[in-house]
């Protein structure tokens, strides 16, 4: 009599194969339908060298796929330039991002907004906008495994011949046409388009009207709501992000204050790392 | 016996006892080849669909190995006829528990054998599945969970064709568009076709759905986030084969009196013809049914199921009781045995049965004998007399009495009154009945005397029942839906959760010579005795 500890064999397997076509491997043990979510994301959402892909990819690499905390939908139909930025250590909210945030908070900070919870409770106070909550763990993770995202966003639509156009995205702003003549003079109110070159924008909805029939393209500046806030297992950021400071620098006393301008131990090995790979400094 | 048995008998002539008779020696040897050809087959195509990433048996991952040492290694024990091996005792132990482990003889045991246990892993919130109807279009819910969309379209009176002077204006094109967020929050848009009534499913699990529409045909389309509870369940595995016709398999369940379950193997016959779902055309519903076998336990004692499914990672088929056992049937035709008399060379009449596969009495109502005829196959001279000898599974002997109604252990003839001075054309077929109250194979001999000579035909009917091959108590109290989701997990749904389960199947192959030992499922430590 004796005993054994057994020995994981990795069988092949039809998923092998069309990971391997999207550079998916299987990982050791990994179950075959958490591999299959995988590649089918992969397959839907594919890699490419765009800094969003850059930073979604890790995730399924590892096989720890982002969750999906909650979707923040604008109610107020007031409102027509909404934004939500998360940098590397802050989170932004703005109701009109032409004016200051109205939500600014630290995820870094223990008694900003270290945990999820701080973030949610400060959107929930807004009551122009409606919180709906995806991931019902949200109360035991922390804010700064969010992911570095934008709602801020540029789409170019082909406008069909037509009087009007729907845009792919609504709350659209700074939008520019490629025919000068078509929309020349922009009114306020639709039924204010009353001769040739005027156009209205409805800018919640992305709707173009023209009293010219349109065609050419627009370009145009878009807040991507609903938005989906994505929290990561693997995170990336960007080492000039404007809010890094508050992450690989401790304060120091300054003679305007207080300033984030001595690399702590994480920057530390961030600037090792980076000068490990590239190795010149000022001057060579 | 295999279902493509028939297949390979539908080759000779309708005439041929081994084509019209699944108890004919020709038959059951035409079986030894169907049944390796239905088990290539279902290889087959479960290796097809694993290259698609909609398949819903994603095979197995993972294997694990013990190499045995000393005398744990099998050794060759001499017998009178040369030699077998002592197998060893496997255990495994995963935390506190300790599974006894199974000996399996080959690599395609070890791989889809049955469960022997489960493991509940999820349990999420069910309820209504329903996402959207075609009656109220502008109403959506939503699916309680990412699953892929069951699409049941049905009574349509009009399939849009382009060439149709009618439809002109039409694309031709008849499909079910869906749009939302599938389970990872990406936005989809699929396009399912639908070239006739039936049930889909959407190629994408939805997590969210914002928009449905139809187009190209007329009928009542019900969308739901995962399946729906229908009176039937499809086995994307098998075909059912007639003497004349074949199609895919339907399993239709429904329910005796005293907690008895039944399953009908039937297989729709399709109407050909351009003016199909025409106008003005009314579709008539043609379903043939081969068999209806009583479900039953691992004791062959009958059970109450509530709902069935057949397993798209081993082709078993899944049902569920009302306290929560989970009862697996390797469900296929039964084997006919061989009759305890020998035809002669010659046979004149035969007995031909309505089916080959008699129904136990489901006790709704009185129980309804099944018919059965004589037919005097090959005219050859006039008969005196025949006598028909019925032999139940319990080994009870009764001969039709000359009533033709009656059957009575007394030996008993039915002859013509002129007999010896009749013409061949003074035979009359008559129909005769039996009451199936017993599970097993029911043989009949019939014995046909001459002027010349005195011959003996034999056929056999079986009254079957799907004997569990395990059940599993899974702890799921008043089950209502058993399914397996888009990635072949067994789900159990009470109406109000629906609980995940993971398969294991604790078995193993063991290379004697070496020691080497595969098992199907990870454990801890295995303890080898």
């Amino acid at each position: 009599m004796a005993t054994y500890v057994p020995k994981t064999i990795l069988l092949p397997n039809g998923l092998d194969e069309m990971g391997l076509k999207r550079s998916i491997t299987r990982l050791p043990e990994e179950r075959l339908g958490s591999f299959k979510r995988r590649i089918l994301l992969e397959h839907r959402d594919p890699q490419d060298n765009s800094f969003m892909q850059f930073k979604k990819s890790p995730c399924r690499q590892l096989g720890e796929l982002e969750k999906a905390v909650c979707r923040v939908n604008i109610i107020d139909s007031d409102i027509t330039n909404p934004r939500l930025l998360v940098t590397s250590s802050k989170f932004y909210f703005w109701l009109d991002a032409t004016t200051d945030p109205d939500i600014e908070l630290e995820l870094t900070n223990r008694d900003n907004g270290y945990f999820l919870e701080d973030i949610i409770d400060a959107l929930n106070a807004l009551t122009e906008i409606d919180v709906e909550i995806l991931d019902s763990n949200y109360q035991y993770r922390k804010s700064l495994q969010l992911r570095v995202d934008d709602s801020s966003k540029s789409a170019t639509d082909l406008l069909l011949e037509s009087y009007e156009n729907r845009l792919t995205y609504g709350y659209v702003s700074d939008y520019k046409f490629s025919d000068p003549l078509v929309f020349m003079t922009e009114k306020a109110n639709p039924e204010d388009v009353t001769v040739s070159g005027d156009f209205y924008v409805d800018d919640i909805n992305g709707v173009v009207l023209s009293y010219d029939l349109q065609h050419g393209y627009a370009t145009y500046t878009y807040s991507d709501f609903p938005y989906l806030l994505w929290w990561q297992p693997v995170r990336v950021f960007e080492l000039n992000d404007p809010d890094v400071d508050f992450l690989i620098k401790d304060t120091l006393q300054a003679d305007s204050g207080e300033e984030h301008r001595l690399l702590n131990s994480l920057g530390t090995r961030y600037v090792n790392e980076l000068l490990l790979q590239h190795p010149l400094e000022w001057g060579d | 016996m295999s279902f493509r048995t028939q297949r390979l008998a539908n080759r000779f002539p309708l005439w041929t006892k081994l084509r019209r008779d699944p108890s004919s020696f020709g038959s059951r040897l035409l079986d030894t080849f169907a049944e390796g050809l239905e088990e290539e087959s279902i290889t087959v195509q479960k290796l097809v669909e694993s290259f698609y990433l909609t398949t819903r048996s994603l095979g197995k991952s993972l294997l694990h190995e013990v190499i045995l040492e000393g005398e744990d290694i099998p050794e060759r024990v001499a017998t009178a006829n040369g030699f077998t091996w002592s197998y060893p005792t496997i255990v495994g132990t995963l935390g506190v528990d300790t599974f006894a482990v199974t000996k399996v003889d080959t690599l395609t045991d070890l791989l889809t054998s049955p469960s022997t246990r489960v493991e509940l892993i999820e349990s999420v919130t069910s309820g209504d599945r329903t996402v959207w109807e075609s009656t109220a279009p502008t109403t959506i819910s939503q699916p309680q969970y990412p699953e892929r969309l069951w699409i049941v379209v049905s009574g349509s009176t009009n399939y849009t064709n382009k060439t149709s002077h009618t439809d002109r204006d039409k694309s031709g094109f008849s499909t079910i568009t869906i749009k939302g967020l599938d389970g990872e929050y990406q936005k989809v848009i699929d396009h399912v076709d639908i070239p006739d009534d039936g049930i889909y499913m959407s190629n994408f699990a939805f997590r969210e759905v914002q928009r449905i529409y139809t187009e190209g045909f007329n009928g009542n389309c019900v969308v739901t986030g995962g399946p729906q509870d229908l009176e039937f369940e499809k086995d994307p595995f098998r075909v059912l084969v007639f003497d004349d016709m074949e199609g895919p398999l339907k399993l239709y369940l429904y329910q005796g009196a005293s907690n008895t379950s039944f399953v009908t193997y039937k297989a729709d016959r399709f109407k050909l013809g351009k003016q199909y779902r025409r106008p003005g055309i009314e579709v008539i519903e043609d379903t043939e049914e081969l068999a209806t076998f009583i479900l039953c336990d691992e004791d062959n004692d009958p059970v109450e199921i509530v709902s069935i499914a057949v397993s798209p990672n081993n082709t078993f088929l899944y049902g569920i009781s009302p306290d929560g056992l989970l009862y697996i049937y390797d469900h296929t035709l039964p084997e006919f045995v061989t009759p305890s008399v020998d035809e002669t060379v010659q046979t004149y009449v035969e007995i031909h049965p309505v089916r080959p596969y008699a129904q136990y009495p489901d006790n709704l109502g009185s129980p309804v004998p099944e018919p059965l005829w004589t037919r005097y196959a090959r005219l050859r001279y006039p008969i005196n007399w025949i006598e028909i000898k019925r032999i139940a599974p319990d080994a009870t002997i009764e001969y039709l009495q000359p009533d033709r109604i009656t059957w009575n252990t007394t030996p008993a003839r039915i002859s013509y009154p002129t007999a010896g001075k009749m013409k061949l054309s003074d035979w009359k077929d008559f129909k005769f009945e039996t009451l199936y109250d017993q599970l097993g194979a029911w043989e009949y001999i019939c014995t046909t005397k001459t002027e010349i000579d005195t011959t003996v035909s034999t056929t056999t009917v079986i009254c079957g029942s799907l004997q569990a091959v395990t059940a599993i108590d899974t702890g799921v109290s008043s089950p209502e839906l058993i399914y397996f989701s888009d990635s072949g997990g067994l789900i159990i749904d009470n109406g109000t959760t629906a609980y995940a389960f993971n398969e294991h199947a604790d078995v193993y192959i063991i290379e004697e010579e070496t020691g080497h030992v595969w098992l199907s499922d990870g454990y801890d430590s295995v303890e080898v005795t």
